[in-house]
């Protein structure tokens, strides 16, 4: 049953705080996407699960055991690196059975476990080719199992899809799940790409110079951002600033300059207090005559591009600041307004999220660090 | 391949206990301060009461000052010679596609194979009348001190170029295209954007070479006639018996070359120079192909006139020699003055062996506790810093040292020339590994441990045989810089000639038939020293480079 526990977890490099007072828990068989900028301690927080350096404070626990003093070899926690770390100076081959060899397992049930997983992930013509010799796809598949060749249970994985193309990494992200949930794994995995731990993820964890901003479901993190730091990071949003006139049951009316009235979901925020709203693009739409009890702002429409699934609509609205509204492609095809379209957009009192006013100002707050 | 396997389990074991590996870490410390440097610098200052013989001596303090002076003089001048004819060559190598230039490139590396003594006596030659000189009805050079700048040249220039061409392999050239499609002409470019980018290249091989020069000490003694560099007038002092100049000489010379080699080092010296005094007119000029092929010929030309033709002349002069039955049946018997040049060669490549050994084991965990700071960054850098101390030192002054150092402990000859060259050969392999570690990722290993192999097994299968190549360049460098090595060996042993010591010997005290032996001995010394080359290749060929 490998699960990972960190309480209580502090890391510092010299003068800076990587890993501040985290605690959290990986469960048997999940998969937990960590997600952050660059520089908000992912990578450490890997290594430490991983035992490549040690914790200053706080403890580390593997299957419920203290492993604080358990070097690295003796966790049965595999890490593949960002660009795989393959032995260049070995075959395939080589690789995949180093971790088996090194714990000294016998050398037939070595040949037939990497044979197998060879045939898994249909590299069986290329197990005698040095790295350099494979494609990046085929690199990150010999990587994969050859976390899997010694045992291990747990997969630790840093930005596994970064170094291949767009197209590819897609691809990729599918088959990554369903390869941890066939060898029964848990998995941590470590990504700057929202989109990518959202889609993957059972749990995803937010980290923000080093502390946990914030936790739960692709979908609570989504719909449910705690801050507007969270709420920028994790999707695509707009962001508008305003002034808070009253407040009534969770819910506050904030006056925005050019757009007038606006009613949102809000948690502490008090009369007079300044605001920072936060709504989706997909959940901005050109308003209809049967929108009633919705918010609205008018704008002048500047740019219209077609991104697949949605069309994005950049919309100037009257104090000259650009919003980006998300319209499926089934209506933006249905629709006559054009670039130049003096537009009305709606959005829903209960998608619009409310915000205290970040103390030093709304472009540090949601600028990566 | 089972007992293999066990062994390196075993190993492994007791590499994860950590006082056995903070003691291997240790031992190489020691060994590093109490064998290879301390000696070096120690031994000198020991005896520092007899300065005063030559403090005292006006004539004498002169004459070794002024020796001191014409080394320093000597190595700048050699070395600014080098850069000025060495960029144009490494410039060819690295840019030009012909054929030719493949040649070229292995004529470079021609005087690294070829022994000093054996590149000295060649210099003598071919400048002297015998030579083509006085072939063609020109006057020859007598030794003296232009034979000494021809000399050093001619074997720290191949030198200089390799580290230019290294460093020039490096450089991105994309930098060099952006500039000419901002209007820069290809001269303007190769200033303001590739010289600088060079930089640190270009004063590493002015050190490399100044280094060298400083050291070199055999060869010299065998061109140097009346002339006296420092190395020439501590073996001068050495044969008259003084410790007085010897001490003093040696100091000065020790303190004065670690002062301006960390000066140098310390100051990172910029060699840009301001583009907007350029001369437009002027750089478009020497940009026009013909200039540029006239400076690339002039280039090739010197390599060929002062590098290469005086080896293959001193070859083609006693290769009939060598090849006569007659004489080589009396070489190889042994008799005569032959019984002293094998058992020089016998020593010399004992010598080599032992101190190769020696320095590899013990140079390995010094290199990873550098490169991983295992002490921490400045300790690492600290060390790092020491560890070129012993090539700074020109070797004869580090002999010095040695021979007073180890002198209240009678220890057998063999043993004080090994420790000489243990020091001076030391920084080789050590900056070689380095730099090797340097460039193989950390995270390499750190997977392997994440993948269930312990620190030693990691170290081993994964970041070792990484670093094969370049261990095994160091070792080559380290064995052929013994077997070449005088000045440290001439001022440690008084019994005992390894192979160069006894050539000068015979070259400075002719004897009826000296010319012919030193002839015939430089060149069997040539191809032994070639045929060690081709069979280390072979060893380290063949395998996957990875």
């Amino acid at each position: 049953m490998p699960e990972i526990g960190l309480r209580g977890v502090t890391k510092r490099f010299e003068e800076t705080t990587a890993i501040d007072d985290v605690s959290m828990t990986v469960r048997d068989r999940e998969y937990l996407c960590v997600v952050g900028p660059t520089g908000s301690g992912k990578s450490t927080l890997l290594r430490l699960i991983a035992g490549l350096v040690r914790a200053d404070r706080g403890s580390i626990l593997i299957d419920g055991h203290v492993v604080n003093d358990v070097p690295p070899e003796r966790r049965n926690a595999a890490l593949m690196p960002q660009n795989y770390a393959l032995f260049p100076h070995m075959t395939a081959w080589q690789n995949v059975s180093y971790g088996p060899a090194s714990r000294g397992l016998d050398p037939e049930f070595i040949e037939t476990r990497t044979r197998r997983l060879f045939r898994v992930v249909k590299l069986q013509n290329w197990a005698k080719a040095y790295p350099d010799q494979l494609s990046g796809g085929m690199q990150q598949r010999v990587a994969l199992i050859r976390c899997l060749a010694g045992g291990a249970k747990i997969l630790l994985l840093d930005e596994p899809l970064g170094a291949l193309d767009a197209r590819l990494r897609l691809d990729l992200r599918r088959r990554l799940k369903g390869f941890a949930r066939r060898f029964k794994l848990t998995v941590v995995h470590v990504t700057h790409d929202q989109a990518e731990a959202i889609s993957l993820g059972d749990r995803v964890l937010l980290l923000r110079r080093g502390r946990v901003e914030q936790e739960g479901t692709p979908r609570r993190l989504y719909f449910n951002p705690r801050s507007i730091f969270a709420a920028s990071f994790i999707g695509e949003r707009v962001l508008l600033e305003g002034v808070t006139r009253e407040t009534h049951e969770g819910l506050a009316r904030i006056e925005v300059s050019g757009i007038g009235s606006v009613l949102a979901v809000a948690k502490g925020l008090a009369r007079g207090d300044l605001a920072v709203l936060s709504v989706r693009r997909e959940s901005l739409r050109f308003a209809g005559p049967s929108d009633r009890d919705m918010n609205r702002m008018k704008g002048v429409v500047r740019d219209i591009r077609p991104l697949g699934a949605y069309f994005r609509y950049s919309i100037e609205l009257p104090r000259g600041n650009l919003v980006h509204a998300h319209v499926p492609s089934s209506v933006a095809l249905e629709s006559s307004v054009s670039q130049g379209s003096e537009v009305e957009l709606c959005f829903s009192p209960r998608e619009t999220l409310a915000y205290g006013y970040p103390m030093r100002g709304l472009a540090l707050e949601v600028e990566a660090l | 391949m089972w007992s293999r396997r066990s062994l390196v389990q075993w190993i492994g074991r007791l590499s994860s206990n950590r006082l056995l590996s903070s003691s291997v870490y240790g031992m190489s410390v020691l060994y590093f301060i109490l064998l290879i440097l301390l000696p070096a610098i120690l031994g000198v200052l020991m005896r520092l009461g007899s300065v005063e013989q030559v403090l005292g001596n006006q004539p004498l303090l002169s004459r070794s000052l002024s020796a001191v002076a014409s080394s320093f003089v000597l190595a700048s001048a050699v070395s600014v010679l080098d850069i000025i004819a060495g960029l144009p060559l490494a410039w060819v190598i690295v840019r030009k596609k012909a054929k030719w230039v493949r040649l070229l490139d292995a004529l470079v590396d021609l005087p690294l194979i070829v022994p000093t003594v054996t590149l000295g006596f060649s210099v003598l030659l071919f400048w002297s009348s015998s030579g083509p000189l006085g072939y063609l009805g020109l006057p020859a050079l007598s030794p003296g001190w232009v034979l000494v700048v021809l000399l050093h040249f001619s074997f720290s220039y191949p030198v200089v170029v390799r580290v230019l061409v290294g460093k020039m392999l490096e450089l991105n050239l994309v930098y060099e295209t952006a500039a000419k499609t901002l209007g820069a002409t290809p001269f303007t470019a190769a200033r303001t954007i590739t010289l600088p980018l060079l930089s640190s290249g270009v004063v590493a091989s002015l050190l490399l070479a100044f280094a060298r020069s400083l050291s070199e000490t055999g060869a010299t003694i065998m061109v140097a006639g009346a002339f006296e560099n420092g190395p020439v007038f501590i073996r001068n002092s050495l044969s008259e018996g003084l410790e007085g100049p010897l001490v003093f000489t040696s100091l000065v010379l020790i303190t004065v070359s670690v002062a301006i080699f960390y000066t140098v080092k310390a100051l990172k010296v910029n060699l840009q120079v301001p583009f907007e005094r350029a001369n437009v007119s002027l750089e478009r000029k020497l940009s026009r192909g013909k200039v540029t092929t006239v400076g690339f010929y002039v280039a090739v030309a010197i390599l060929l006139i002062f590098v290469v033709l005086p080896v293959v002349s001193l070859s083609l002069n006693y290769a009939p020699a060598v090849l006569d039955t007659e004489i080589a049946r009396e070489v190889l018997s042994g008799s005569g003055i032959w019984g002293d040049f094998w058992s020089g060669v016998l020593l010399s490549y004992a010598v080599g062996c032992v101190v190769t050994i020696l320095n590899v084991i013990f140079s390995i965990p010094m290199a990873v506790l550098i490169s991983r700071r295992k002490l921490g960054m400045m300790s690492s850098m600290i060390l790092n810093g020491l560890v070129s101390v012993p090539i700074v030192i020109p070797s004869v002054a580090l002999g010095v040292s040695m021979m007073f150092f180890w002198s209240n402990v009678s220890l057998p000859e063999f043993w004080l020339i090994v420790f000489s060259h243990l020091s001076i050969t030391y920084p080789y392999l050590v900056e070689s590994l380095v730099a090797a570690l340097d460039d193989i990722p950390t995270y390499l290993e750190e997977t392997a441990r994440t993948l269930g192999a312990d620190s030693f097994r990691s170290f081993a299968t994964i970041t070792l045989p990484l670093a094969r190549y370049s261990l095994l360049s160091g070792a080559i460098l380290t064995f052929t810089r013994s077997v070449d090595e005088t000045g440290a060996t001439l001022a440690v042993s008084s019994q005992l000639r390894t192979v160069p010591v006894l050539l000068v010997d015979w070259v400075k005290n002719p004897f009826p038939g000296s010319e012919l032996a030193v002839g015939i001995g430089t060149l069997v010394l040539l191809l032994t020293s070639i045929a060690i080359l081709v069979v280390l290749k072979k060893i380290s060929g063949g395998e996957r480079n990875a």
